[in-house]
């Protein structure tokens, strides 16, 4: 009886084969692995392996979202140093930039976590409503390998600009994409579940640009003999285009002088 | 002012038309004596060519393309004729490119109605001179630009007379490239958006001076409809010599040319404010009892003292001197407008999207202010993180 449905079923797909193409139907085994984009790694292993495309995807909107103190901030400027190191020759001085809209970076803390300050370009547009306007322009460019933007919530909170950004967002894509240049935005924390589930929140469309979107949250404090050592994060990928939503990974930030990954 | 502008469009492909009519409707391009594409066809523009190409290039493009070389003779009898019809009111006229002149009404008539029967008589005149293949637009205003851009937006056989009323709807639409501005500054007002004139002419003064000099505030007042540039009488009206003497007879290229260079300069500057250039210059040359007469053309006008310079001392440095230079005259200095960017250019521009990153920085720049900052580590040792660290702007 399985013999003769397994012999039904085979005479389907070649007659299914043949009359629309080898491709129309296949078996899931003999599916080529799907390719990865031009990437740049976080510097975190555990993280690398859930995001699907080896790190930060190159020509894409990523997105890492998490409350204050998850430590986004610091994963995405261990990516801005794996992307100075990935790049040994570029069109400017500087493979990479950060776009900064709240005046609050901390240039040492940058140089901390490896990121060679000489090889790094910072934006800071006088008033926020030029930070779309120049986010283009810089996109367009055609100079940076990565950019970072520290932080879209400083956009988002203002109506005007969030309408903005969102306007921008196609033509965005579409250049990060002619350009092969990677675009790392760093949000507040997500929306709760229904909010986004219902696409209520103000970063909705963001999300769905998004090429990958990671999710922080902290989760415990690291100590040896008493001594504070770092911090272990949990990174959740909510979005990916090329793994499944959902994987988890933890990843352990250490501090002794300088920040690393563990 | 009143001026009208008179436009024989086509006038170098209808002439050469009326002697080979097998080319009419192929794609053709006429060379001139230096091999350089002078007109196109629009069979030509449509398969892709443009006037910046050489001819090895125009026929990459489009293989099918008919090359012609110009009948030079011809054409300037035509035009000859052009500019003698048009002088017959002994008002002052200015010859601007082949087929295009503009004639001051300014003494005769500033009323539309006026000059409705005035260029309606010029142009029955023009047709009974040129004929019926060569039919020429007439358009008026009180400046320059716009009465040009009136004769070029309107029909052969027909005139556009533009009010003091209609000056500003008339203008808002057209495009900027209409405008002689360098090719770069067009980018950049592609960039941030700008495409008519009407956007242009909406830019604060002050800002479109900072960001494109004088031409670019002049060039945003003709875009606004005041143009103040009078009407250069170049046709009946001879240049007269200015005489260049030496206190001593000189040997040494430099002082000779710093002596041009300085008679030169008001000029230049002159013309730099009001997007003109200098097109031809000859001089004669008196080498104690021998003369020579030396004659500059500049294939694209140009207001830059470097490139006048430039093609001054290689012009003199290439001459054989039989004696030593005792007076230089300068017999005739013509200038003319700078060309829209779609006219004729020696090499083809680079596309924007290529556009090195200096300029991209310099353009970043010049739209953002200094926003592009690097960070330094100026005090290690301090106790305090944020004080450890400085952002410095970039030069």
């Amino acid at each position: 009886m399985a013999r003769t449905k397994r012999q039904r079923l085979e005479s389907t797909v070649a007659a299914i084969q043949r009359q629309h193409g080898a491709r129309a139907l296949q078996k899931g085994s003999e599916l080529p692995a799907q390719r990865r984009p031009p990437h740049v790694s976080t510097s975190f292993a555990g993280l690398d392996a859930i995001t699907g495309c080896a790190g930060i995807p190159l020509g894409h909107v990523t997105l890492f979202t998490g409350p204050l103190g998850s430590g986004k901030l610091t994963v995405a400027y261990k990516v801005l140093m794996g992307a100075q190191q990935a790049v040994k020759k570029s069109k400017s001085a500087a493979p990479v930039a950060i776009l900064s809209l709240n005046q609050q970076l901390h240039v040492d803390y940058i140089q901390r976590c490896a990121v060679d300050l000489t090889r790094l370009d910072i934006y800071q547009p006088p008033t926020l409503e030029q930070a779309v306007e120049l986010l283009l322009y810089l996109a367009a460019g055609n100079v940076y390998r990565l950019i970072l933007v520290d932080s879209v919530s400083d956009l988002l909170a203002m109506p005007s600009l969030a309408r903005q950004l969102n306007r921008a967002l196609s033509k965005l894509n579409r250049l990060l994409h002619a350009t092969q240049t990677g675009l790392l935005c760093i949000g507040e924390e997500s929306a709760p579940w229904l909010a986004r589930l219902l696409h209520w929140d103000q970063m909705a469309p963001l999300r769905r640009m998004a090429g990958l979107h990671v999710d922080f949250d902290v989760q415990q404090w690291l100590d040896r003999d008493g001594q504070w050592r770092g911090y272990r994060r949990l990174a959740t990928v909510r979005k990916s285009r090329w793994a499944a939503a959902g994987a988890r990974a933890q990843i352990d930030i250490e501090f002794n002088g300088t920040v690393r990954a563990a | 002012m009143s001026v009208l502008c008179t436009y024989l469009p086509n006038l170098l492909l209808n002439l050469t038309y009326q002697a080979r009519p097998a080319l009419v409707g192929q794609p053709l391009a006429i060379l001139d004596n230096a091999e350089r594409l002078l007109a196109l066809s629009e069979a030509a523009v449509m398969a892709g060519v443009n006037l910046a190409m050489t001819p090895a290039r125009a026929q990459l493009t489009c293989p099918e393309i008919a090359f012609q070389e110009a009948n030079l003779p011809a054409f300037g009898q035509t035009q000859q004729a052009l500019l003698e019809t048009l002088t017959g009111w002994e008002l002052p006229t200015e010859e601007a490119s082949w087929g295009l002149a503009y004639v001051d009404l300014h003494l005769v008539s500033r009323q539309r109605e006026d000059v409705q029967a005035l260029a309606g008589e010029l142009g029955g005149r023009l047709r009974r001179t040129l004929g019926a293949e060569l039919t020429p637009c007439l358009g008026w205003d009180s400046g320059k630009f716009t009465a040009r851009a009136a004769a070029m937006r309107t029909l052969p056989g027909r005139m556009k007379l533009i009010d003091a009323a209609q000056e500003i709807p008339f203008l808002q639409p057209l495009p900027i490239t209409l405008l002689p501005l360098p090719p770069k500054e067009l980018r950049w007002l592609d960039r941030l958006g700008i495409r008519t004139l009407g956007q242009f002419g909406a830019l604060p003064t002050a800002q479109v001076q900072t960001a494109l000099g004088k031409a670019g505030a002049a060039a945003q007042q003709w875009a606004l409809g005041h143009d103040a540039r009078p009407v250069v009488n170049t046709v009946t009206q001879r240049f007269s010599p200015i005489g260049i003497p030496f206190g001593q007879p000189l040997h040494q290229l430099d002082p000779v040319v710093t002596a041009l260079m300085a008679t030169l300069q008001p000029y230049l500057a002159s013309f730099a404010v009001s997007c003109r250039g200098l097109q031809r210059l000859d001089l004669e040359l008196c080498f104690g009892d021998a003369e020579r007469i030396l004659s500059l053309t500049f294939v694209e006008p140009t207001a830059q003292e470097g490139r006048v310079r430039n093609h001054l001392a290689n012009q003199l440095q290439t001459l054989i001197w039989p004696e030593q230079l005792t007076k230089v005259t300068i017999t005739n200095l013509q200038a003319a407008e700078l060309p829209p960017p779609t006219q004729l250019r020696l090499f083809e521009e680079a596309p924007a999207a290529v556009d090195s990153s200096t300029e991209w920085l310099a353009g970043l720049r010049q739209r953002y202010g200094a926003v592009l900052l690097r960070g330094a580590i100026t005090d290690p040792t301090h106790p305090l993180a944020h004080r450890r660290a400085a952002l410095q702007p970039v030069p």
